[in-house]
């Protein structure tokens, strides 16, 4: 078959596509007044699953977000866990709280509520006709979408410091990833994978341990996250801890080497100490002077709030080192 | 109405007999921002405290570390500190506690120095030390100093401290509980107290003072002095920190508003209609904070709070906002727009109609209510939950189940909104 013959027969193919846009009638479903999310969960079930196992679902309800802000007293903090459509404020700028429905979080009209009707989206052939009209918006890609609420605790900030290799183009590269869905549709993960998804977290860092002339050490580096580690001011924290091995084969108790958090803004005696994306940390390995142990073990836990006991903490990681 | 239809009124919201049906479109109104912090801020620029110079700072640093060595040296830089311009001391002052690298004793020195010299037009950077100031002593003297102008800001921080009994450090909390006592004596006279009556009296002086300070904004048995020009380029300041995006600065903005005197109202509410969405939105958050205080001002002021508030209705993006504001005011008067906007505003509208309505509605709202029922209408589960409590507490009916997808926390604010109703200007 020639080059031509392919040619001609493409330009035919797209001939009959463009004369079926412009005969088929538009879709019978009538436009849709969009006033509460819940109205996108029946076209859209398979992406309001996704929603559902997300924080970003939980945002409102969270107990831990409720006792921080002590019952949202703190009302600032409504503005992202119950927020008004982001497309409705400058990129990038700060988002404000919404009076209904603020159960549902961050919810599917938070981010694609559009301001001109319908919604927003970042699939440029979306189907105008569809009963929410979708529209496409550009700016959804952006990283400036996010950073309406995650800005907040600087994670935009963090990212826009990232070296280009970890960083990729935007938030939605690693935290909504490609996703096939039934049908053959594309789209991206509602679930918004982050500090509470183990691999996620396990995915950002590497932690070495080792010994030289100055003694044990543990190293720890930034390999996956496009923003610090933790990122987020004031809640998320994590910890490096080692402990020694007793002649009897028993273990020490856990030394507390390092805490890797940014505090919060009245803290004001304390400072930064989290790790930036593509940094590496190096840290002695403090001794237990009761063991005189030769076998330590080193572990880093994170916790979604610096309160957070040790057992309620991930465990990100644990090694052994032979001193 | 008749206790089976409120019933039926109360049931047909609870159960969602309002449908998800199309609510008409909000009325389109005309907007009329204005410049108001660009032209207050220029108008007062000569006044207020003077930005200071590090030079100067520390000038004054050691010019209170000689002064409280004593002696012919002493009293030199004593008398140069009496002496200096009020308004540059207490900017050089507040630098020095606000700073967060300052030692301990300069501090203290500070804040006495504040207390002795400083110049009201401190009392909202003074008022902000209340948030951030850890010291129990330095607590009592920014607790005085702010009494000794006016405000009862700091009151609560006293009631605290004469009720703590444990602390990681006993000898500070004796001190400070010392001076506070000691402090009592400046809490403003009345017929029933005098200062020396003994501590029973004093407490008893101290509660009276503090509630009647959080229900107006003022202090008992004293005359309100109308702000002057440097307070007020202060108070302006403070505003302007409503237009940061950082959250920070808004926080602290909003801290210090609810607690300045009721003078701080009238330029509060003139911010409500500034053309900045921000700021617009967070002073009418300040209200909404502050409350029944502001609706009791207005009546005392007959000052037409609800008239000046809703030439701010045109703006769509601040309209929930603005109505919040509207019924934490408690005034009915507030009734007639929130009723309309109850019935022709989008979901966010009428929820925030339904939730101020809550909180400032009386009986004459009971045949609009019920009128409801006739058409059908789209309500939050939390607007359907205000209008049942409103609804309960008019009519006296029994109490209601939570309607489904209203969260805990939001039904409980909404029942303190209901048992605050009777405290309504």
């Amino acid at each position: 078959m020639s080059v031509k013959t392919i040619f001609s027969g493409l330009l035919a193919l797209g001939g009959v596509i463009a004369l079926m846009m412009v005969l088929m009638p538009p879709s019978e479903e009538a436009p849709l007044r969009l006033v509460s999310s819940t109205q996108c969960f029946s076209c859209h079930a398979d992406v309001a699953a996704e929603w559902q196992e997300s924080h970003h679902q939980f945002a409102f309800e969270n107990p831990e977000v409720k006792r921080l802000s002590n019952d949202f007293a703190n009302q600032e903090c409504l503005a992202c866990h119950a927020p008004r459509p982001v497309l409705n404020f400058n990129p990038g700028e700060r988002v404000l709280a919404r009076q209904s429905e603020r159960g549902l979080g961050v919810d599917c009209l938070s981010c694609h509520s559009h301001p001109e009707g319908g919604v927003g989206t970042m699939n440029p052939a979306a189907k105008s006709d569809a009963p929410c009209q979708p529209r496409f918006s550009e700016r959804m890609e952006s990283v400036e979408h996010c950073a309406s609420c995650h800005n907040q605790h600087k994670t935009v900030e963090q990212w826009r410091a990232a070296p280009a290799e970890l960083k990729g183009t935007g938030c939605i590269d690693c935290h909504m990833p490609e996703e096939f869905r039934a049908g053959g549709r594309r789209g991206r993960n509602h679930a918004f994978k982050a500090s509470h998804d183990l691999a996620a977290l396990q995915s950002a860092v590497e932690m070495k341990v080792g010994k030289d002339a100055e003694g044990p050490f543990v190293t720890l580096e930034n390999v996956g996250a496009g923003h610090n580690f933790p990122t987020d001011e004031r809640s998320r924290a994590a910890d490096l801890q080692v402990r020694w091995q007793n002649a009897d084969g028993s273990w020490g108790a856990w030394i507390q080497i390092h805490r890797f958090r940014d505090p919060y803004r009245d803290e004001t005696d304390l400072t930064n100490t989290q790790l930036p994306s593509g940094a590496t940390e190096r840290y002695a390995l403090p001794s237990d002077v009761e063991s005189q142990g030769k076998t330590a073990e080193v572990r880093l836990l994170y916790r979604t709030n610096p309160f957070l006991p040790d057992d309620e903490a991930s465990e990100l990681t644990r090694l052994i080192l032979e001193v | 109405m008749s206790k089976s239809s409120s019933l039926v009124f109360t049931l047909a919201l609870l159960s969602g007999a309002c449908t998800k049906a199309e609510n008409p479109e909000p009325p389109q109104l005309e907007l009329q921002w204005q410049a108001v912090l660009d032209q207050q801020l220029s108008a007062f620029v000569e006044e207020g405290l003077p930005i200071v110079s590090d030079d100067q700072v520390n000038d004054y640093l050691e010019a209170m570390e000689l002064a409280a060595e004593g002696g012919q040296m002493g009293t030199r830089f004593r008398v140069r500190l009496e002496e200096a311009n009020a308004l540059e001391l207490s900017s050089a002052l507040l630098s020095i506690v606000e700073d967060r690298e300052t030692e301990a004793v300069d501090k203290t020195r500070a804040y006495a120095w504040l207390r002795a010299r400083g110049h009201n037009a401190m009392m909202p950077r003074l008022t902000l030390r209340l948030k951030y100031e850890k010291d129990w002593i330095a607590n009592v003297d920014i607790a005085l100093t702010l009494l000794q102008h006016g405000s009862g800001a700091g009151l609560q921080a006293l009631l605290n401290i004469l009720g703590t009994e444990e602390s990681s450090n006993p000898d500070a909390l004796q001190q400070a509980r010392f001076r506070t006592m000691e402090g009592l004596a400046f809490l403003p006279a009345s017929d029933n107290w005098q200062p020396g009556d003994g501590f029973d009296a004093d407490w008893r002086r101290l509660l009276e003072v503090r509630d009647h300070w959080q229900k107006y904004r003022q202090l008992p048995d004293t005359v309100l002095s109308k702000p002057n020009r440097d307070q007020r380029a202060e108070v302006w300041r403070t505003l302007a920190k409503l237009r940061s995006q950082p959250l920070r600065p808004v926080d602290d903005a909003r801290f210090v508003l609810v607690r300045l005197p009721n003078w701080v109202f009238e330029p509060v509410i003139k911010t409500t209609l500034d053309e900045d969405r921000y700021v617009r939105e967070h002073a009418l958050q300040t209200l909404a904070w502050i409350g029944y205080p502001v609706g009791r001002w207005a009546m005392e002021q007959s000052f037409d709070l609800a008239g000046q508030l809703q030439s701010a209705i045109g703006g769509v993006d601040s309209r929930a906002r603005l109505f919040e504001a509207m019924g934490a005011s408690g005034l009915s008067a507030m009734q007639t727009t929130l009723l309309q906007w109850l019935k022709e505003g989008n979901m966010e509208e009428m929820t925030a109609a339904a939730d101020a309505l809550l909180r400032c509605a009386g009986t004459e709202s009971m045949t609009e209510l019920a009128a409801m029922l006739t058409s059908e209408k789209t309500f939050s589960p939390e607007a359907r939950y205000s209008l049942a409590l409103l609804f309960t507490d008019l009519d006296a009916i029994a109490e209601l189940d939570l309607p489904q997808g209203l969260d805990a926390s939001e039904a409980q604010r909404r029942q303190a909104w209901r048992m605050s109703r009777e405290d309504r200007p």
